[in-house]
């Protein structure tokens, strides 16, 4: 029987609608107490009545239903020597009280479930009622099946299939055939409540439902879709939803983590979502949604919408691998594939050298006001034009066109020759970088930010002394805010408990320099915001890594690679620069958005560079040991 | 002795035909000093120009080796040329052609800062000289480092102070206006400043102390006025504003102090206001001058005169007795204080900056406390009273160096 079939069943519990359910056929001739009422009689004269309506052997147990107008009543099974007491059930009987017109229905029902001593051969009965002479049935008549009906009143006849079932693993054939075996309930047990409050459907053909779920710590609930796809719901991001727990304070599981943000590996366009759960009544829907909102090829824009689904930041850690990576990393890698495929726009202003010492490569994002402080710097430089390749790579097509007009500006105002290379679109910071080192041809690559402005001429030749040393695989630079204090002397790496990710730090950030040491020194990492990698090191590390979402972590990554390569990062104090940092961001979503952003980012972090993070490093920059050159007068 | 000869190009955020400034004036009359100096070969005089069709970059001639150009600034905050293409067009044909050995910069306001590139650029060995009239590159507040709003002094420029005084501008954005001023700055081979004060200024901004000297603006060579001529028991009662009526000039304090004194003392107090540019400003500044002004007119304590022509200050000042300069804001090298002095007027004025400086408290004139209404008031009708201190005041003017002394100074720095 398929699954769909079951479930789409009649629902009716009460006798009123249609249940069309089927009759189960019956196997024998049925006795007399199966046909009509069987009277007893007491000695005081007083007549009880006695009706077996249902007799089925299932799953190894034997299942009786019947009423009686007695409150006591005892059942013994007979088959053939062996005779056993059976343990007798009672339920309410609304329509038998209303047809022989008691007082009340209830307790008039009873029902038996006991395990059956043998598969086949005849049953008996023997029926007694205190005070009234035993009465046996002779052998009875079974039925092939039961009723969905019939099973909402044996709650404990699901107990077996319930704890099988959550052996087996969920959405398996073996627990698909145990499902099947459940009825449909007919009401939705107390306690069990969900809701489904949205649907995200990504591109990429998977998509994310999310909304809360309340029940049974081991329920087994989960998410269906029209295909019959399951998708347990414990392999979902859980959390606490405070208003769930008090506006069902009678619920004694209320406190759990109902809310839930379920990742769904394989989603329709347009899908309909089924939140499904097994309850001792039997399998139920609690809630269902169709339709789903698509979200954007753009990873950034995806990101925002999925990084919209409540969650606190402190919990994010663990929501990021189960909801948003599987979301955007196919994403990410999609936008990837179809970025190597657009043709570069590429605008040289004047005649570059042909044989460049340094190509030093900016990408723009937002803001390039900051390209003619730097070149009112570059022209300070000796030979800057013979030595530098400079290249702009424009990562940001709203800004493309005035680029290229405060391009031709400064071209003609400095003299300066230097390249634009335009991505077409927004490749965020690794991937602009990439794109603008795809178009240089010097022998040592310089990576800066935008709105780093160098403060003295020199700086390149400080940064290309600390790669005399072939041990030294990259060098960073000292960078200042505009107030003049530290910003970068070397990143380190930090346990954020708070959020539960490694993050990286800038120890010294604020102090003014002067307390920092002068010398060179190797460091654990250094910014992406100014550094200098020989092309053939950045080459066999294979560039940027593109897989963050926007920019976070990419220079961490870099330093990591070229260290797992076998060479040191270096930090080179005596070239400094201005790094206008906030300026860069002012671009980039809100500070909800950010911080998830980079929560998201420092799990892939930490999946990819673990030993390099949780090590000791060899020389720290921690605040007990952060070299500081202290003059003492 | 040199024998070189200088071509010398004096730049100028506009032409005294047009704007009779005190920076235009003081450029122009340098200019016509230049090229009656025996060492210089050429001088030529450009002005910025607004012909009223926007900055449409053209550089057009005024009168022989005086051209006018039309351009303007696009962005205050950086002063950035509004019409760059210009800069490397027409400016730079202009240079090429002229052949300068030395840019005189007046100015860079009008302008941008971009031609100072684009002079060296051309040729490196143009030497560039810059005088400075107002504190523009260290103060956003129009250059009056004055706090906006407040009117309270401006000790030092910072980001950070910048940032509160702009609050839409970022801290970042005023690190990055400084850096543009003192990138281009660095170009300039030759900084004068027209007053101590004013170079110091400049000095705590970062312009090196060697690189930076003080030459007051050359006057017109004449003789003193005689003494305004005093009826019987008549006292130095008679006092005069020069200038533009600015919240910063301190007119207004200037009409509150006549205000607070007793009629019966002011009642010996004329004060004439020979004042201009009322109407450019706003209307609630203009409505506290037309309340101000309007009793002590009906007194007879207040005489609103107006605008004047420069070659009108001799006739103007032969009337009265005082000139006074009640500036809220620090100044420079007020104009008004140099003609005041050439022509034999002592000098009350505000007791900060520029004015401190040049005038001697005492000796050509008296210091008063700046912005204090009732100081003001007590020092009016203190020197209204006077005729033999007066006289003891105006004998220690000493007579401020000419055009020809002034370009004479200029010259000696770029041999």
């Amino acid at each position: 029987m398929k699954l769909n079939k079951f479930f789409s069943g009649p629902s009716a519990i009460s006798g009123e609608g249609a249940n069309v359910d089927v009759a189960p056929r019956w196997i024998g001739e049925k006795a007399e107490v199966q046909q009509k009422p069987h009277e007893f009689s007491t000695g005081s004269g007083q007549t009880h009545r006695v009706f077996i309506d249902t007799v089925v052997r299932v799953d190894g147990k034997v299942v009786i239903l019947g009423w009686s107008t007695s409150p006591r009543i005892e059942l013994i099974l007979k088959q053939d020597t062996q005779s056993r007491p059976l343990e007798v059930q009672r339920h309410a009987r609304g329509d038998v009280a209303d047809a022989l017109q008691l007082s009340s229905g209830d307790n008039v029902g009873f029902s038996v479930v006991a395990d059956a001593p043998v598969a086949t051969g005849k049953l008996e009965l023997e029926i007694r009622i205190p005070g009234c002479r035993p009465y046996r049935t002779g052998p009875v008549a079974e039925k092939a099946a039961l009723t969905d009906i019939e099973r909402a009143l044996l709650p404990e006849l699901l107990n077996d299939a319930l704890s099988k079932l959550q052996q087996e693993p969920m959405g398996s054939d073996a627990w698909f055939q145990l499902v099947e075996t459940l009825p449909e309930a007919k009401k939705v047990p107390p306690g069990y409540h969900g809701f489904l409050e949205g649907i995200f459907v990504s591109p990429e053909g998977n998509g994310v439902v999310f909304g809360w779920a309340l029940h049974p710590e081991n329920a087994i609930i989960w998410l269906e879709d029209d295909s019959m796809n399951i998708y347990p719901l414990d392999r979902a991001f859980r959390r606490e939803r405070r208003d769930i727990a008090s506006a069902f304070s009678d619920v004694s599981w209320r406190d759990m983590e109902a809310a839930f943000i379920a990742h769904i590996p394989k989603m329709d366009a347009n899908p309909l979502i089924r939140l499904r759960v097994v309850t001792p009544l039997g399998v139920t829907t609690l809630n269902e949604r169709a339709g789903a909102e698509m979200l954007s090829p753009d990873p950034r824009d995806a990101a925002e919408k999925l990084f919209a689904i409540e969650t606190e930041e402190r919990l994010f850690y663990r929501r990021a691998p189960l909801v948003d990576w599987p979301i955007l990393k196919p994403l990410i890698e999609r936008r990837q594939v179809e970025n190597s495929k657009l043709t570069p726009r590429v605008k040289d202003f004047g005649k570059l050298s042909e044989t460049p010492e340094f190509s030093l490569i900016i990408p723009l994002y937002k803001r390039f006001d900051f390209m003619e402080h730097q070149f009112l710097e570059f022209v300070r430089e000796p030979m800057f034009a013979d030595r530098v390749e400079l290249i702009y790579v424009i990562d940001d097509a709203n800004i493309s066109n005035d680029v290229l007009s405060e391009s031709d500006r400064l071209y003609r105002l400095f003299d300066l020759p230097f390249r634009v290379v335009s991505g077409v679109r927004n490749r965020g910071f690794s991937g602009a970088n990439n794109l603008g080192a795809a178009y240089a041809n010097g022998e040592h690559l310089v990576f800066m930010n935008s709105d780093v402005i160098p403060i003295e001429p020199g700086w390149l030749d400080e940064l290309a002394r600390a790669l005399d040393d072939s041990e030294v695989g990259m060098v960073g630079a000292r960078l200042l805010f505009p107030d003049g204090g530290l910003q970068h002397a070397g990143m380190e790496f930090e346990y954020l408990d708070k959020y539960s990710i490694w993050s990286n730090q800038h120890p010294g950030t604020g102090l003014s320099p002067k307390l920092d040491c002068n010398k060179s020194r190797r460091v654990p990492a250094v910014t992406g915001a100014c550094l200098m990698i020989p092309r053939q090191i950045f080459d066999e590390v294979k560039g940027w890594d593109t897989g963050y979402l926007l920019g976070d972590f990419e220079d961490s990554d870099l330093c990591f690679a070229v260290r797992k390569a076998g060479y040191g990062i270096v930090y080179q104090p005596s070239a400094e620069l201005t790094h206008l940092e906030r300026q860069s961001f002012i671009g980039v979503g809100g500070d909800n958005f950010r911080i998830r952003m980079t929560i998201c980012n420092s799990m892939r972090h930490q999946e990819r560079w673990e030993d390099f993070l949780s090590e000791v490093p060899s020389v720290s920059l921690n605040s007990s040991t952060f070299p500081m050159h202290v003059k003492l007068d | 002795m040199s024998n070189k000869k200088h071509r010398i190009l004096v730049t100028c955020h506009g032409h005294p035909d047009f704007n009779l400034g005190g920076g235009e004036l003081a450029a122009y009359n340098l200019y016509k000093a230049y090229t009656d100096h025996p060492d210089v070969e050429a001088s030529f005089f450009l002005a910025r120009h607004d012909r009223g069709r926007g900055p449409s970059g053209a550089i057009s001639p005024r009168r022989e080796n005086e051209y006018l150009w039309e351009q303007t600034v696009g962005d205050w905050f950086r002063m950035k040329a509004a019409n760059s293409d210009s800069v490397h067009r027409n400016f730079a044909d202009l240079i090429r052609k002229l052949r300068p050995t030395v840019v005189h910069v007046h100015h860079y306001v009008h302008m941008g800062l971009e031609y100072l590139h684009m002079i060296k650029r051309i040729d490196p060995s143009i030497r560039i000289m810059m005088t400075l009239h107002e504190y523009i590159a260290i103060c956003f507040n129009q250059g009056q480092m004055v706090k906006p709003g407040s009117n309270r002094l401006c000790f030092r420029e910072s980001p950070d102070d910048c940032n509160r005084c702009f609050p839409e501008h970022s801290i970042e954005d005023f690190w990055l206006r400084k850096h543009r001023y003192r990138s281009f700055f660095r170009l300039v081979d030759q900084f004068v400043a027209p007053s101590d004060f004013l170079r110091q200024r400049y000095i705590d901004w970062g312009i090196p102390p060697e690189q930076i000297v003080t030459i007051e603006n050359g006057q017109a060579t004449h003789d003193m006025l005689p003494p305004r001529v005093l009826a019987d028991g008549e006292t130095r009662n008679r006092f005069a504003f020069f200038g533009q009526i600015t919240p910063f000039k301190g007119v207004d304090v200037l009409l509150s102090a006549l205000t607070m004194l007793k009629k019966s003392e002011r009642r010996n107090i004329v004060l004439e206001v020979h004042g201009t540019n009322l109407e450019g400003q706003t209307e609630s500044f203009r409505n506290k001058i037309t309340e101000l002004r309007a009793p002590l007119e009906k007194e007879g304590v207040l005489q609103w005169i107006g605008p004047y022509e420069p070659f009108q200050m001799k006739s103007r000042m032969a009337g009265i007795d005082w000139v006074v300069v009640p500036s809220i804001w620090w100044e420079n090298s007020p104009m008004v204080i140099q003609e005041a002095f050439t022509l034999g007027r002592p000098l009350l004025a505000s007791d900060i900056g520029g004015m401190a400086e040049k005038i001697t408290h005492g000796v050509n004139g008296l210091h008063v406390p700046v912005g204090n209404a009732r100081a003001w008031g007590d020092t009016l009708l203190r020197a209204s009273r006077f005729t033999g201190e007066w006289s003891e005041l105006r004998a220690g003017i000493a007579r401020p160096i000419s055009y020809a002394e002034s370009a004479e100074a200029h010259l000696k720095l770029v041999c």
